[in-house]
């Protein structure tokens, strides 16, 4: 059995830009680089944590993984089976294994359906229960794996009958209920109040080592990413920037931008937040439209050099189980 | 203290629901000195945002305040007819909202719309507002001549920037700031925050700050109020609520705020949800969720009493009732 279980090589999804009607009729043809050579892995039993500002694509990223919008190329290889190739039939199937949960529960919670629905619709599509009881006993499981219980009291109440925090629990079962051996989990506590953040993350934690779980971990919030994940991939405009074990990267960044993101992180504790010292930088994340040449940070970049601009910097291993994209730091 | 630019006295804001009534707001009093930030932090329910509204008056329909001060210098407006609010509203209190592109008017340039402001409300001339929107636009860090932009041709942090220039417009003696950072990237959130604090030390402004984020609270205000259940738990400097909390609900909450600096600690969450507020429970209203209650705490409701100077705390563990 490999140690990893999910390898992304050279990622890209491209969309069409809308362009002006001058650009259209010379037939230029532009696109939105979202992802735009993303490669990382994730061991068996993992979370990693993929973090990045809006337009990181960070987001695009996780969903490619899954297959739910169509790369533009690279690949992607879950147990060594190239996800990207797989027919129709096989990717239904290769679906049980790797589920999503998204940031708003009622994404894939529909409103008019009662828990006990919502939670066994997996099964059904897939044809998984055998029968009556068997339905049963799964999602009555399901739901006391999320700790809704007795899940009896909760099968017949209705998504808007619920807390915030049961209806993200609820989201969960109905992930759980096939038994996936990966989860790609998009902002899934960033609505919720602190205090039921907390009992979400407490339980996904819980649920990663009761069941052996690998998670892939979308956050914009590099505080919470040190609390879930054990590596961080950070993500700016489609491009990689950092990845490493989470804390080392939380103390000691290595790419500018990180360690730009992180003087800006605001601290719960108002001594340490005077003490901080933040980096500034011009401007804002721009469009993935009309990158620059060279590293896509260089405008922004408070250390950026002449190679910067002219040349765009390779994801390398600078030192064990730590990568950077940076001319400055060895790239 | 003379000083006070808002002083808010046991006010209690109910909403009549097809429920019942429910009490959003019961019996909360703080205030803000001038050229202070003082922040109101609390999760959902806790009554934050009901204040807020409460305090310049755009409570939805079905909301009344049933008792209490809200004192803007002399003024109460608490019990002020409509009318006359018409004429508070922007010049002594104003406010800042989470979603700038909801409140800025998408068909109108943005230098246009806080112009207008200072048309009707101050009575200056075309020209003199045109001046005074490019000041207004220079103190808030945009560049003046983006003026004629329309608010889809800003990005979301200049967004908010302008609604902070059109909430100062008229110097209005508070400004209160309603999750103003809760949607923005992180580099975007921390200038926004800055702004603010410039601003106050700049032009001496007082801002009242509405958010979830304890983290936006340790950054920018100089004294906090939490709130859960529409009531203030613990008030005081925030460094000391933060470094002294006296309330479990104050600590746990704290608690619940990952760091990137010092120590990572595990999360010990806090069990159970946010009261129903149409059913708050009786006695301390967090008791159902406290990991210290004893033998008073479901029967009689503590008070908020000053722990030590300065420092409010309604809990029977430090003696409250």
């Amino acid at each position: 059995m490999a140690e990893k279980l999910l390898e992304v090589r050279d990622l890209r999804v491209w969309f069409p830009a809308r362009t002006g009607l001058l650009a259209a009729l010379r037939g230029v043809k532009r696109w939105v680089k979202a992802v735009d050579g993303v490669s990382f892995d994730v061991k068996r039993g993992e979370v990693v944590c993929l973090v990045g500002e809006s337009g990181s694509g960070k987001t695009t990223t996780a969903r490619a993984v899954l297959r739910l919008i169509e790369p533009t190329g690279g690949e992607v290889l879950f147990d060594g089976v190239d996800v990207l190739s797989l027919p129709k039939a096989e990717l239904k199937r290769w679906r049980t294994e790797a589920q999503l949960i998204f940031q708003d529960p009622y994404e894939s919670i529909d409103p008019r359906m009662v828990v006990y629905d919502v939670v066994a619709e997996p099964l059904r599509v897939n044809r998984l229960a055998e029968g009556a009881d068997d339905e049963y006993d799964r999602v009555a499981r399901a739901l006391e794996d999320v700790r809704l219980v007795p899940p009896e009291d909760f099968m017949s109440r209705f998504p808007h009958e619920l807390s915030g925090g049961q209806r993200q629990r609820v989201a969960i079962a109905r992930a759980l209920i096939l038994r996936p051996r990966f989860l790609v989990a998009d902002e899934p506590v960033s609505m919720l109040d602190a205090s039921i953040r907390t009992q979400i993350l407490t339980l996904m934690e819980d649920l990663r080592r009761e069941y052996g779980l690998t998670y892939l971990y979308i956050t914009h919030d590099l505080a919470q990413a040190r609390y879930t994940g054990d590596r961080i991939v950070v993500m700016y405009l489609g491009r990689i920037m950092e990845v490493g074990p989470t804390e080392e990267v939380i103390r000691d960044p290595l790419h500018p931008y990180t360690k730009v993101l992180l003087s800006h992180v605001p601290v719960p504790d108002p001594r340490e937040a005077r003490r901080r010292e933040k980096i500034e930088i011009p401007g804002e994340t721009p469009n993935p439209i009309d990158l620059p040449p060279g590293c896509r940070f260089w405008p922004r970049c408070p250390f950026a050099r002449e190679e910067c601009r002219e040349r765009e910097p390779e994801l390398v291993e600078v030192s064990p189980g730590r990568f950077v994209a940076c001319h400055l730091a060895g790239g | 203290m003379g000083d006070e630019v808002l002083r808010v006295e046991d006010l209690a804001v109910y909403y009549e629901t097809m429920k019942g009534t429910v009490r959003a707001v019961d019996g909360v009093s703080f205030s803000v000195r001038r050229g202070e930030i003082v922040g109101l932090a609390g999760e959902s329910g806790s009554g934050k945002t009901t204040t807020a509204m409460a305090i310049i008056r755009l409570l939805p329909e079905n909301g009344r305040i049933v008792r209490g001060r809200i004192l803007l210098g002399d003024l109460d407006v608490a019990s002020l007819p409509e009318e006359e609010m018409r004429r508070v509203r922007w010049n002594r209190v104003s406010m800042v909202f989470q979603g700038a592109m909801n409140a800025l008017n998408p068909v109108l340039r943005v230098g246009e719309q806080i112009g207008e402001v200072l048309v009707e409300k101050k009575g200056l001339s075309k020209r003199e507002a045109w001046e005074r929107v490019k000041e207004l636009f220079r103190l808030v860090g945009i560049d003046p001549s983006r003026a004629w932009d329309y608010p889809h041709e800003f990005s979301g942090g200049m967004r908010q920037r302008a609604m902070i220039a059109m909430a100062i417009a008229l110097n209005p003696d508070l400004v209160i700031a309603d999750e103003p950072v809760t949607a923005l990237d992180v580099v975007v959130q921390s200038r926004i925050l800055d702004l603010l604090r410039d601003l106050r030390d700049k032009l001496g402004i007082s801002v009242l700050m509405i958010t979830h984020d304890l983290s936006v609270i340790a950054e920018t205000c100089d004294r906090t109020a939490i709130m859960y259940a529409g009531k203030i738990v613990e008030y005081g400097d925030t460094e000391v609520v933060f470094a002294r909390s006296l309330h479990p609900y104050t600590r746990a909450l704290i608690a619940a705020f990952p760091s990137i600096t010092g120590e990572r600690r595990n999360f010990e969450p806090i069990r159970g949800d946010p009261p129903n507020m149409l059913e708050v429970p009786p006695g301390c209203p967090f008791h159902p969720r406290c990991p210290s209650r004893f033998e008073p705490c479901d029967r009689r409701e503590p008070e908020l009493v000053e722990a030590e100077p300065g420092h409010w705390v309604a809990c029977h563990l430090t003696g409250g009732g």
